[in-house]
């Protein structure tokens, strides 16, 4: 039960979440220059009054991949005697986040009209 | 609370005796189990109930050493594809070319026709010219598409 729940980000809709995961990482990145892993999953919580929580068994996966990918690249700086390692964009990174940001916002409008959805109250 | 360099390296010890090989992974493992340990003992000051408690909220940490490696493996693999893909794109613009200008040499040298070797010849140069025109000289990069979306560019 357990590793389910590592792979899968703890909230009310962990489906939806995981395939918005790169973008969620990558507009992050985008508003706040570097950031490290603890701070990513902090920022996200407190964003969204702990509605998501993402996991580190769902982030560092996709961070790594994501470096793989030149889409991110590391910056190590010590901190209180530990090495802390702050991810970045690159400049393919920054015009993927452009790119995924523009492919959700024209999903979510599809969904809206697919779905009739009304503004929550 | 900050923790002492006793208390780091247990924590460094432990996730290496988990199975977290990459030293890439255990950087980022490390930092963060420190900033919940730490965390943690704002509330209890005890270094083992601490990181007991964040050690069993992470799970395994072989698994997430798998699941990174596969993530890895397939951002590689999409790579690997998107270049091959690339170079085959380059490839089939020269060899085009290079037929483009064979053509009217051979019109010219076989049937001596010079008009339609004087209309082909233009066309295979500029074939042959177009892939470099996209050549950054600076970096020796060939920026494949003009948009500038492709995840690689080729070093030549």
């Amino acid at each position: 039960m357990h590793l389910r729940n590592m792979y899968i980000c703890r909230m009310h809709s962990s489906e939806l979440v995981k395939g918005t995961l790169k973008t969620i990482i990558l507009n992050l990145l985008s508003n706040n220059g570097k950031m490290y892993g603890y701070e990513i999953t902090q920022s996200i919580q407190d964003i969204t009054k702990g509605e998501i929580n993402i996991t580190e068994g769902s982030l560092y996966p996709a961070l790594h991949g994501m470096v793989a990918e030149k889409l991110l690249t590391t910056e190590s700086v010590v901190v209180d005697n530990r090495v802390r390692k702050y991810y970045k964009l690159t400049k393919e990174g920054k015009v993927e986040t452009k790119k995924k940001l523009n492919e959700f916002s024209e999903f979510i409008m599809i969904m809206h009209g697919l779905l009739n959805l009304k503004p929550v109250k | 609370m900050q923790l002492n360099n006793r208390q780091l390296n247990v924590i460094r010890w432990d996730i290496k005796r988990r199975g977290v090989t990459s030293v890439s992974l255990r950087e980022d493992l490390f930092d963060h189990i420190c900033c919940l340990v730490e965390k943690e003992m704002e509330q209890v000051p005890d270094f083992k109930l601490a990181y007991l408690k964040v050690i069993k909220q992470f799970g395994s940490l072989r698994v997430l050493q798998i699941k990174t490696d596969q993530e890895i493996d397939r951002s590689n693999w999409f790579e690997l594809f998107i270049k091959m893909a690339t170079y085959f794109y380059v490839f089939l613009y020269l060899i085009t070319a290079i037929i483009f200008i064979l053509i009217p040499t051979y019109l010219f040298f076989h049937d001596f026709n010079i008009w339609y070797s004087l209309v082909s010849l233009p066309i295979g140069i500029l074939g042959f010219v177009i892939p470099f025109t996209r050549v950054d000289y600076k970096k020796f990069d060939i920026i494949p598409f003009k948009d500038g979306l492709s995840p690689v560019n080729i070093k030549i």
